[in-house]
């Protein structure tokens, strides 16, 4: 099913489109390939690719407006390849409606199990929630009720909702102003010590070693992910 | 902020404005002045009455009589005016009231007609006065707005606060009539002011209170000297003297307001140049910094885009046994060389002061899991003892130069320990604040001190064999000097590695605030 998608690449450096193409192509997609701005609009329109990923280094416009625009089409998931130390962009641009980012340089494997992620919220919208499983946990979000290995957890309403919040999008990352407009408010997007006991209590009770967490990630400086 | 501002004085200054008030006429000649006015007019009148007394009734004559009294009130006020008004009556009983030519009142009338004329004298008098008071006061008001725009003029062409509190100096001296000094608050109450003990705590007042003391004033007004200061914006003040001999009189309310005005033009004027001068500092530097950050960045993307290409393009290649380990080599390599990329940017981005601090509640169990995820290659065949309380509280700090910093600084352990070495994280919380510990199992520190291990390309002694080129302890010290946490390097106590630790002192350690938000 996979086979025959689109994904628009957008960056100005020839290598490393090349590059994302040759990993892409390997994974079975499509590509068309972007070095502008202009380029990459003129291309969503034409192939209406079902993924973009744009370096935020471009010669004709800010990167972080033309992942606004892009990801204005619902049907195309953008993600942001971009350096490992520039978190203030990827904050930025995830904030703008970017999915999700890849850090350069990037790994062939991880580059895929991110856009495969990425792709999967796009087929999602509409359907009727069911309980989501991951590991020994399953969310039952008709009934409000956790599971761990059968058994039900009791957590406070903020710990529920940044489960759910997390769940979800399993395996993207949101950011912390994200989850805290969701779960506290518009007026507690900055409150980042909120979200840190949250997810700290949310692990004691979850994970099976807290101080390694495999479920709930950290990603420093960014936000959360839910990893299965 | 007043930087330069100069102490001087000029001695003997001028006599000017302070003598508005006072007439410069001679009083006796005034004197002399309203009484000929009174009697001309009186006799003009008398005259003209004594000629129509046929044909007018005496009580429209006597409103000729008010005529004298209004003149003279108008003109020089209560006293000759009632003296008119007495002069009038009794020349108006004298000649026209009969009995003719005598002072005896025969009618009531008379009485009444008397007192209605000194009733005006008052009233004229007054009411004059009072105008003649506002014209004057208005006057002086013009006058001293004059001054002050021509001082607030002569400050914009100043240079330096020195300049301005000389053209303040100068106005004074010609305002006042006094000697003045200027001077900066901080250096001057001594140069200025040590006269006598009064005299200085007059102006210790005037500095701290910003009010006129001193001299006639209600505060300490027998000091010889009177004083005033004025902001120079919210640190500084400028202090002002004024003195002349023994014979300094008080200044009136109204020229106290005004020579506190033109001391406020100056320290206002003073305090712009101090802003300006900061704002083109301040742009100059900006646009240094911008051009800086520019460089490296184009720099840093310049080296990436082929390092990226590499690393990347290697990690997409088919595995061909044949040529695994060759493959796999490569790989370290490539990822050896990006990592270094990466700390050499950070290095320059620290020294060049770089570091944009974006501080946020951070939690450190987190904080060393990710670092851990992200060197997953170097720690997956290695034991980790971690020891983080479960109740560690959130410190305020920058969660990515945080990670960095863990990063390399388990990087570092890694490196120095054997190959299956395990290592150890613990976390403290005592009265300092938190204590982050990492400890390794290599050869530790030997006899280097802490400030070659921090410093760029600085190494450990017993390491010689070991791989790595110093750069990550001296990121390890930028990144926590930027963020105000210390570090420290020892050997274990039980001799077994080194343990570096990371202290947050306890005003970055966070309450628990939000706890109560779950």
């Amino acid at each position: 099913m996979i086979g025959g998608q689109t994904i628009l690449v957008v960056d100005d450096e020839m290598q490393i489109r090349r590059l994302l193409t040759a990993a892409l192509r390997r994974g079975g997609y499509e590509t068309v390939e972007a070095a502008t701005a202009r380029e990459a609009i003129n291309a969503q329109q034409r192939f209406q690719p079902v993924a973009a990923l744009v370096d935020l280094g471009l010669p004709d416009r800010d990167g972080l407006e033309l992942v606004e625009q892009l990801a204005r089409d619902d049907a195309c998931a953008v993600l942001v390849v971009s350096a490992r130390d520039a978190t203030d962009e990827k904050v930025a641009a995830l904030d703008l409606g970017a999915v999700d980012y890849v850090t350069k340089p990037f790994d062939t494997e991880e580059l895929l199990a991110r856009l495969r992620v990425a792709l999967r919220r796009t087929g999602q919208i509409g359907k009727p929630p069911e309980p989501v499983r991951f590991a020994d946990i399953e969310i039952d979000s008709a009934a409000r009720i956790v599971r761990k290995a059968g058994l039900e957890m009791h957590l406070t309403p903020k710990e529920y909702a940044l489960l759910t919040a997390l769940a979800d999008h399993p395996g993207r990352v949101i950011t912390h102003a994200q989850l805290l407009k969701t779960i506290w408010g518009p007026a507690h997007t900055n409150d980042v010590e909120y979200l840190r006991v949250a997810a700290r209590a949310l692990r004691l009770k979850l994970e099976p070693d807290p101080s390694r967490p495999r479920h709930i990630r950290n990603e420093p400086g960014i936000g959360y992910r839910l990893c299965e | 902020m007043t930087g330069a501002a100069s102490t001087a004085a000029i001695i003997g200054g001028m006599r000017g404005g302070m003598a508005v008030n006072e007439s410069p006429s001679n009083p006796d000649y005034r004197t002399l002045r309203w009484i000929s006015l009174a009697m001309a007019i009186i006799a003009i009148v008398t005259g003209c009455s004594v000629l129509l007394s046929n044909v007018l009734s005496l009580a429209n004559l006597a409103f000729l009589f008010l005529l004298p009294v209004i003149g003279v009130s108008g003109r020089h006020g209560l006293v000759p005016g009632l003296l008119t008004a007495s002069l009038s009556a009794l020349s108006f009983n004298f000649f026209l009231v009969p009995p003719l030519h005598t002072l005896h009142i025969a009618d009531a009338d008379n009485v009444v007609t008397l007192a209605i004329l000194f009733a005006v004298a008052l009233a004229v008098s007054n009411f004059a006065a009072r105008l003649q008071a506002q014209a004057s006061l208005a006057r002086q008001k013009a006058l001293e707005s004059d001054t002050v725009a021509r001082l607030t003029m002569d400050l914009g062409q100043q240079g330096d606060a020195a300049g301005m509190c000389q053209c303040l100096l100068e106005t004074l001296a010609v305002e006042t009539g006094c000697t003045v000094a200027v001077g900066d608050a901080n250096d001057s109450i001594e140069t200025l002011a040590s006269a006598s003990p009064i005299d200085t705590a007059a102006a210790r007042w005037a500095l701290a209170h910003h009010e006129i003391a001193g001299r006639g004033t209600d505060i300490m007004g027998s000091a010889d000297s009177l004083f005033l200061s004025a902001k120079v914006g919210d640190e500084g003040a400028l202090l002002i003297r004024l003195w002349r001999g023994d014979t300094l009189s008080p200044l009136l309310p109204s020229r106290r307001t005004f020579i506190q005005t033109l001391a406020n033009r100056c320290g206002e004027a003073i305090e712009r140049i101090g802003v300006a001068n900061a704002r083109r500092l301040l742009e100059s530097r900006e646009r240094h910094d911008a051009m800086r950050d520019a460089l490296l960045a184009s720099f840093s993307h310049d080296m990436r885009t082929p390092l990226t290409t590499i690393t990347s393009g290697l990690g997409g290649l088919e595995v061909d046994p044949a040529n695994a380990e060759a493959l796999a080599a490569a790989k370290e390599g490539a990822n050896r060389l990006e990592w270094l990329f990466t700390n050499l940017v950070d290095l320059a981005r620290i020294r060049a002061g770089a570091v944009a601090l974006k501080v946020e509640a951070v939690d450190l169990t987190e904080a060393i899991a990710s670092a851990l995820d992200a060197l997953k290659r170097q720690t997956a065949e290695r034991e980790i003892a971690l020891n983080i309380p479960e109740d560690t509280p959130l410190v305020q700090s920058d969660a990515r130069l945080l990670h960095h910093i863990l990063v390399n600084l388990i990087d570092n352990a890694c490196k120095y320990s054997p190959t299956n070495g395990g290592l150890g994280i613990s976390v403290r919380h005592d009265d300092d604040g938190l204590a982050l510990s990492v400890r390794d199992s290599g050869p530790g520190l030997g006899s280097a001190s802490a400030k070659d291990l921090f410093a760029a390309f600085g190494r450990g002694e017993n390491v010689d064999e070991m791989p790595g080129t110093g750069l990550g302890l001296a990121i390890v010290a930028g990144f926590a000097k930027a963020l105000g946490i210390s570090v420290s390097g020892v050997n274990r106590t039980d001799n077994q590695g080194a343990e570096f630790t990371l202290r947050f002192p306890h005003t970055m350690v966070m309450s628990e605030r939000a706890r109560e938000q779950q």
